[in-house]
C-alpha cells in the first residue's frame, strides 16, 4: 500500500517570483518501509516533508497521505508525528511536563520506552526545552518521535548537533522500535553513510525534483566506476550516460557509468584492460546530484 | 498500527488542557496587570466635604475602573500573541490542525475572560480594602452597594467586554499573521476614525461604544456581545484558512 503519493507537486513561497523549492515532484512512499530522504542543501527535503505532514501547501499538483490531502487535516494531523530540530515547546514546561502532554496526543505512546530513553541518554527531568544544548535537543525530539508510534514519523535531519555516539544509538533505537512496531519513517539526513544500512528506500530530491528513488539495493548497484585508458573509456562511453569522470594522469581516466553492462560486455571491458569497481551509494548520491561535471577539482585547478 | 477515527473537538480538548497549563504566565501576567491597575486606583478620583458645629466629614470617591481598563487590555495582548507564529507552531509540535488550534485558543480565550472578570472584581474589593486601612480605620467608613446578585452580574459583564476585546485582538492578530501590512494599516484605520471623529462630532465610533455600553438589558448586552465575539472568531478562522504553519 502506498502512504505517500505526490503527482506532479511544486511549491513556491511567498508570491509568484518567490523561491520555488519542488518542481513538478513525483513520489510514492510505501507503506511500513522506511525511506532515506536525501539531498544537498536547498534541494527541497524540508519542503517535501512539511508538505507531506500538512504545514504547507502545495502551489500546483496532488499530495495525498493516508488517502486524504494532508494539508491541515485531522485524520492525517493524529497518524503523523514530525521531528526537526525548530521544534517548539512552551518555556513554562519541563522536560518531563512535555513527555506526559505528547503522551495525551499520541495514542500509541510508549510510556516505559520514553522514560527509559530519557535516563538512557541522561536528559534533566526538571530542565525546560529552552536551557538544552543542540545535540540534548535533538536528542529530546527524537524520544519523542520514536515513542509516539505514529504511523507516519518523519524525521527532517534528526540528528543535528547529536555527537556520533548519540547518532549510533539513535539509529538503533529507531530500527529496533520499527522492528518490533513496522510504520512508514521518512528520514531525512546528510550522512548517506550512516543511515544506509537502516534503510529500505532510498529517495533523491535534487532541485525540487524526484532525481532517484529505488530500494537501496538496487542503489548499491545503480553505478560502476571505470579504471582505464582514455582511448578505451571514450569508446565504452559512447552511448552512455556519464555520471563522473576524473583524469587520473595524461592516459588514464575513472569514469563512473551506469551499471548496465552485460556480462559480455564486462569481460570485453576487462580484456581491454579496464578495472571495474563498486561505487558506494554516497558517491552515487554526489554524483547524481553535481550542479556540473567535474566537481571541485575542477574550481581549484582554475584558480 | 492501526487507522484511527479522529475527531477535531476530541484533539482541540486536549490542546485545551494543554495551553492551560503551558500558558500559565499569561496568568501571571494578569496579576501583575491589575496590581498596577490597583495602585493607579489608589488616588480618589474626585472628593467633598463639610464640617458643622466641630463636626467635619469629607467624603472622598475612589475607582476600580483603571483595573478593569487594565484587564481589557491584558486580554487584547493576549489574544494578539496567541496568534503570533511562535504559538501557533506549540500547538502544531503535537497533533493538530488549523480548526483544532483555533478551537482550542477560543476555549483559552473564554476562560482568561471568566477568569479576568472574577479577578478583576476581587481586585476593586481588596482596594477598598487597602483605602479602609490606608484612611484611619476607627473614622473611616466604606459605603458599598454590591449585593450578591450584583457582584455576579459585574463578574459577567467584564468577562463578557474581556471576550469582546480578545475576540477583537484575535481578528487583529490573525490578519497581521495574513499579511504584515497591516501592522500599519490597523493603525492608520483606528487614527483615521478618531480624526473623524473629532472633525464630525462624534459620527463614527461613537456608535460602536454606544451599542455596547449604553444597553441596559444584561440579556441584549450578552447577546450582542456574544454575536459579535463569534463574527469576529469565524472571521479569523477564515482569513487563516490558507495560513502554512512550522514554515
Amino acid at each position: 500500500m502506498t502512504v505517500v503519493r505526490c503527482e506532479n507537486v511544486s511549491k513556491v513561497y511567498g508570491n509568484k517570483n518567490g523561491t520555488q523549492a519542488l518542481t513538478g515532484l513525483s513520489v510514492n512512499i510505501k507503506e511500513n518501509a522506511i525511506t532515506g530522504v536525501i539531498g544537498r542543501n536547498g534541494a527541497g527535503k524540508t519542503t517535501f516533508l512539511k508538505t507531506v505532514a500538512g504545514f504547507l501547501r502545495p502551489t500546483q499538483g496532488t499530495v495525498k497521505v493516508f488517502a486524504e490531502n494532508p494539508f491541515h487535516h485531522i485524520k492525517v494531523a493524529e497518524n503523523t508525528v514530525f521531528i526537526d530540530g525548530t521544534m517548539m515547546f512552551p518555556p513554562t514546561l519541563t522536560l518531563k511536563d512535555i513527555l506526559q502532554e505528547a503522551g495525551r496526543f499520541y495514542k500509541n505512546w510508549d510510556v516505559q520506552l520514553a522514560e527509559k530513553l530519557f535516563s538512557y541518554f541522561a536528559l534533566p527531568c526538571d530542565k525546560y526545552h529552552h536551557q538544552l544544548s543542540k545535540g540534548m535537543k535533538s536528542t529530546f525530539h527524537m524520544i519523542i518521535g520514536i515513542c509516539a508510534r505514529s504511523p507516519l514519523t518523519i524525521f527532517d535531519e534528526p540528528t543535528e548537533g547529536m555527537d556520533s555516539a548519540v547518532r549510533k544509538d539513535f539509529y538503533r533505537t529507531l530500527l529496533k522500535d520499527y522492528l518490533a512496531h513496522p510504520r512508514t519513517i521518512l528520514l531525512s539526513s546528510h550522512h548517506l553513510n550512516e543511515i544506509e544500512d537502516l534503510l529500505e528506500e532510498i529517495f533523491i530530491i535534487h532541485q525540487g525534483e524526484n532525481r532517484l528513488h529505488l530500494p537501496v539495493d538496487e542503489v548499491k548497484n545503480y553505478a560502476i566506476g571505470l579504471t582505464g585508458e582514455k582511448k578505451v573509456i571514450e569508446r565504452i562511453c559512447k552511448n552512455r550516460e556519464v555520471l563522473y569522470k576524473r583524469e587520473i594522469s595524461h592516459q588514464y581516466i575513472y569514469v563512473v557509468v551506469k551499471n548496465d553492462l552485460s556480462n559480455g560486455e564486462r569481460v570485453q571491458v576487462e580484456g581491454d584492460g579496464v578495472k571495474i569497481s563498486a561505487v558506494s551509494t554516497e558517491d552515487v548520491f554526489i554524483y547524481l546530484t553535481q550542479q556540473k561535471e567535474g566537481g571541485i577539482d575542477d574550481v581549484l585547478e582554475r584558480s | 498500527m492501526f487507522w484511527r477515527e479522529a475527531s477535531v473537538l476530541d484533539v482541540a480538548h486536549k490542546q485545551f488542557v494543554y495551553k492551560l497549563k503551558a500558558y500559565i504566565n499569561v496568568f501571571s501576567a494578569l496579576v501583575g496587570v491589575q496590581l498596577l491597575g490597583l495602585l493607579f486606583s489608589l488616588n480618589p478620583i474626585g472628593g467633598s466635604g463639610t464640617s458643622s458645629g466641630g463636626m467635619s466629614f469629607s467624603a472622598q470617591y475612589y475607582s476600580g475602573d483603571i483595573i478593569v481598563w487594565f484587564t481589557l487590555f491584558w486580554g487584547f495582548v493576549v489574544a494578539v500573541t496567541l496568534t503570533q507564529k511562535g504559538y501557533r507552531d506549540i500547538d502544531f509540535t503535537f497533533v493538530s490542525n488549523r480548526l483544532s488550534h483555533h478551537l482550542s485558543n477560543i476555549s483559552f480565550l473564554l476562560t482568561t475572560s471568566l477568569i479576568g472578570g472574577v479577578s478583576a472584581l476581587c481586585a476593586s474589593v481588596l482596594l477598598k480594602v487597602i483605602i479602609y486601612f490606608m484612611n484611619d480605620p476607627e473614622v473611616t467608613v466604606i459605603k458599598d452597594s454590591y449585593a450578591l446578585q450584583e457582584w455576579i452580574l459585574g463578574v459577567l459583564v467584564i468577562a463578557l467586554y474581556l471576550f469582546l476585546l480578545t475576540s477583537s485582538g484575535y481578528f487583529v492578530g490573525m490578519l497581521v499573521q495574513l499579511n504584515k501590512i497591516f501592522i500599519v494599516i490597523l493603525p492608520a484605520i483606528l487614527f483615521g476614525f478618531l480624526i473623524l471623529e473629532l472633525m464630525f462630532g462624534g459620527a463614527f465610533v461613537s456608535p460602536i461604544v454606544q451599542f455596547f455600553a449604553t444597553e441596559t438589558s444584561f440579556l441584549l448586552f450578552s447577546l450582542k456581545v456574544l454575536i459579535t465575539s463569534s463574527l469576529l472568531f469565524v472571521s479569523s478562522v477564515f482569513v487563516g484558512r490558507r495560513l502554512e504553519v512550522r514554515s
